[in-house]
């Protein structure tokens, strides 16, 4: 395929590449076993047995089971955000060739951290009635050691100092788009030189707080998730962690590292709609689409894959598709198209990192992995949807889009490193 | 190297409720006096027994340009930030696209989340009030603003903790430089609840020592503020005010504290052009955590010592409004409004002189002239090692 259009834009700057991943899914704990059983067609959905649900309608998800960290130091965390997250920066920290010693070297490598609900885990004894209610119970002590557990911030403090990492070190909470959104925010620091590298980590888990809020706002199906299915009823969400370590070019170059991608632009805006349903034609995800592409100085032709936020919910699914067309217009048929939540659920705050890491690995290896259970593509969402199997497809450009609660978008460029 | 040409970012309006009061006028003359308001911990429910710093109590419907019916107080308090950022602001000389809202929390909604639970556990998880559970997130009070404001631009939520709101400003001013927007809001919030108030590490009790850079200070007093500056770029602001650049950096460990804060001032100055001499003051996050208050004293110090030998005044407004969380940078700049504006160093210790600080830093026995300088450094180290640096100047 001929290589894309050198970046003559305005907003110059280093190249920000992907030079390890890793993580730890309800598919498989580490990348090469989740991209393996997505590639066979297996579904990641199970009953959710770790606590009572009190008769609640919503009892399937994607929860982790029967998994405890590899790593001594990650087993040491008891919150189990921290050992998704420990777990899956360290397999990215391996693959970049930076072992425990090294990682946290002389240069800077900031921690941008991705959740939605933090340390819900942890938290859990203090959320109960404290105040004036018959049910009020004293407080448990807080353990200084945990930090200021209301502060999702602590998730990053955590596992930087578990490596020695400095530099800058944030945490975003975008509800689902937070995954996508980290990266924009890391890929900014180092394409403005406020940092050399930078280590995105997108994480969630399934706790009663999360669970039954979630059921409560009635977007989960009892059927599966059925992504652009003219039948489709809602999503199911799932736990677990995805890591990214981005790095500038000159960095990567310095220490013999190669790229597994590079990540060419981003974009992060709102609706300014509505705090649940997505803007009217998908106008607000239309946009950010159009804002990344311009970011990443490509045109919407030269994309070669699509993976979509695809959570399978009536109203995401059809304004998703609207915004393709509106901004792919006549080449919308040609992109391939794939929604990962049919198999792994919706990860949360790891969605948007985990699914900006199957899209490298389309990238490396010609292959989209399929959507399941679309058995009826719904005519108002006409896509090229890859179903049922993987397919074989050259890519140079692949753009992963998600968006979330509060009406907030986030969407990634991802380009092959011999492009 | 200056990672962009020097485009200077303008502070069009500052909207900000602390415990000293609401609104930019009503913080300049507080702060100037020096005199802050503490209120027991638990408000009006009970609460653990520490001093706290509210935001005093105000109807929301001024601020709302629609009704709403349920509104967590974090979201309440955003809101009437954002408002009065608007204040003096054509709203519609910008499109919607090309206007954002970057935010900066350290706790969220954390009420919302305690009620959504406590009914659960009360009710059963079959029977609780789904409208509620939107409201835990700690980005609906962001995704309310810009439903309210119609800011369709840029858009980020951080809760890195103290240093969020400065993430978030200057996340802001990268992205009007590099013209992503034309205008954006950025800055910070978190408000007090009593299930907050016992997780949180290191407070005072009441009877106990608690002031900036004093070794025997057993803890902070924890505060709420929402402050939202108003940014565009422009050679002219209205509050006199412009953001020049910034930097972010965290420790490893609690002993590279120190030296984090010295890389973060001296990559802050150098990226915006500023050397130490040029400095006429610091707000600095500095709020009775000794441990963190010595950190950031001695970072600041060996950062400027070398090239600077006159003393460099410090305000540090937590003596007064407490520990605010993720609003803490966003209510450093507004206090360096303050400053600038009334060419007044407050006095922000209440055991001033007692001990000393590393030089040249100085925090005034009683108010003080401005010093000269163009520019001053709002400072913020949180607990955990992030750092973050702004350097603002009055607008030539």
């Amino acid at each position: 395929m001929p290589p894309l259009t050198p970046r003559t834009d305005s907003r110059p700057g280093p190249t920000v590449w992907i030079t390890g991943m890793g993580a730890v899914t309800p598919l498989g704990t580490t990348v090469a076993s989740t991209w393996t059983a997505l590639l066979e067609g297996r579904d990641g959905i199970t009953a959710i047995d770790r606590f009572d649900l009190g008769g609640i309608a919503c009892t399937r998800g994607g929860q982790i089971r029967d998994w405890v960290p590899d790593a001594a130091a990650d087993r040491a965390f008891e919150d189990p955000l921290l050992r998704f997250a420990a777990a899956a920066a360290r397999e990215a920290l391996d693959q970049a060739g930076l072992s425990a010693s090294s990682a946290g070297s002389s240069r800077r490598t900031g921690v941008a951290f991705a959740t939605n609900f933090g340390l819900a885990h942890t938290l859990q004894p203090w959320l109960g009635p404290v105040a004036d209610t018959p049910q009020a119970v004293p407080p448990p002590p807080a353990d200084p050691a945990n930090g200021d557990v209301f502060c999702a911030g602590v998730a990053a403090d955590r596992i930087a100092h578990l490596w020695r990492l400095a530099g800058p070190r944030g945490t975003v909470s975008l509800s689902c788009s937070a995954g996508a959104a980290a990266l924009a925010w890391a890929g900014g620091l180092l394409r403005r030189r406020r940092a050399e590298a930078m280590l995105v980590i997108g994480a969630d888990v399934i706790t009663p707080f999360a669970w039954f809020g979630l059921c409560a706002l009635r977007t989960m199906t009892r059927d599966r998730v059925r992504p652009f299915d003219r039948d489709r009823s809602g999503t199911l969400f799932s736990e677990g962690a995805g890591a990214l370590l981005l790095e500038t070019a000159a960095a990567a170059r310095a220490r013999g590292a190669r790229p597994l991608a590079e990540l060419r632009g981003w974009a992060v805006n709102n609706n300014a709609h509505h705090l649940a349903a997505p803007a009217p034609g998908g106008a607000g995800t239309a946009r950010v689409l159009r804002e990344a592409l311009a970011d990443a100085a490509l045109e919407a032709a030269q994309i070669d894959h699509y993976n979509a936020h695809g959570t399978g919910t009536p109203p995401n699914d059809v304004t998703e598709a609207e915004a393709m067309a509106s901004v792919f217009g006549a080449e919308t048929p040609r992109i391939p198209v794939t929604a990962v939540k049919a198999s792994l659920g919706h990860m949360m705050g790891a969605a948007g990192t985990v699914e900006a890491i199957l899209a490298v690995l389309s990238l490396q290896n010609g292959r989209i992995p399929p959507t399941l259970h679309v058995e009826n593509p719904d005519p108002a969402c006409p896509l090229d949807l890859v179903r049922n199997h993987p397919r074989t497809h050259a890519m140079r450009a692949v753009i992963s889009n998600s968006a979330g609660i509060g009406g907030n978008n986030a969407a990634v460029v991802l380009t092959h490193p011999d492009s | 190297m200056q990672s962009h040409p020097p485009i200077p970012i303008a502070v069009q309006a500052i909207g900000i409720l602390c415990g000293l009061g609401i609104g930019r006028d009503v913080f300049h003359a507080a702060l100037s006096e020096g005199e802050g308001e503490w209120m027991p911990g638990g408000g009006d429910g009970p609460g653990p027994d520490v001093p706290t710093a509210r935001i005093p109590a105000f109807d929301l419907k001024p601020f709302l340009n629609a009704p709403k019916t349920y509104l967590d107080p974090h979201s309440r308090a955003v809101l009437a930030a954002l408002c009065l950022a608007h204040q003096g602001i054509d709203r519609d000389a910008v499109p919607p696209a090309e206007r954002g809202l970057l935010l900066g929390t350290a706790w969220g909604n954390t009420e919302s989340m305690v009620r959504f639970f406590a009914d659960a556990v009360r009710k059963g998880p079959r029977l609780v009030k789904p409208f509620l559970f939107p409201h835990t997130y700690a980005n609906t009070s962001a995704a309310l603003g810009c439903m309210e404001w119609g800011l369709e631009g840029p858009h980020q939520v951080l809760t890195s903790g103290l240093t969020a709101s400065g993430q978030a400003i200057l996340e802001a001013v990268d992205l009007l430089r590099e013209g992503r927007a034309r205008r954006l809001f950025a800055g910070g919030a978190d408000v007090l609840s009593a299930e907050r108030l016992h997780t949180m590490p290191n407070l005072a009790a009441a009877a106990a020592p608690s002031a900036p850079f004093d070794p025997s200070s057993a803890g902070c007093r924890p505060g709420e503020a929402a402050v939202i500056l108003a940014l565009t770029v422009a050679t002219a602001s209205p509050t006199g005010l412009a953001l020049l650049d910034g930097a972010l950096d965290a420790a490893d460990s609690p002993a590279q504290r120190p030296a984090t804060v010295r890389r973060v001032v001296d990559d802050a100055l150098r990226r915006a052009g500023i050397a130490p001499a040029d400095l006429a003051f610091a707000c600095v996050s500095a709020d009775g955590n000794a441990a963190c208050d010595r950190a950031l004293g001695d970072g600041l110090a060996a950062a400027l010592a070398p090239e600077r030998s006159r003393p460099l005044a410090l305000v540090a407004p937590a003596a007064l409004c407490g520990n605010t969380g993720g609003a803490t940078d966003a209510l450093l700049c507004a206090a360096i409004d303050a400053v600038f504006a009334a060419r007044l160093i407050p006095a922000t210790g209440t055991t001033i002189g007692k001990f000393p600080l590393p030089a040249p830093l100085q925090l005034p026995a009683a108010p003080a002239p401005l010093p000269e300088g163009p520019a001053a450094l709002a400072l913020s180290l949180d607990a955990g090692g992030a750092a973050c640096a702004l350097v603002l100047a009055r607008n030539p």
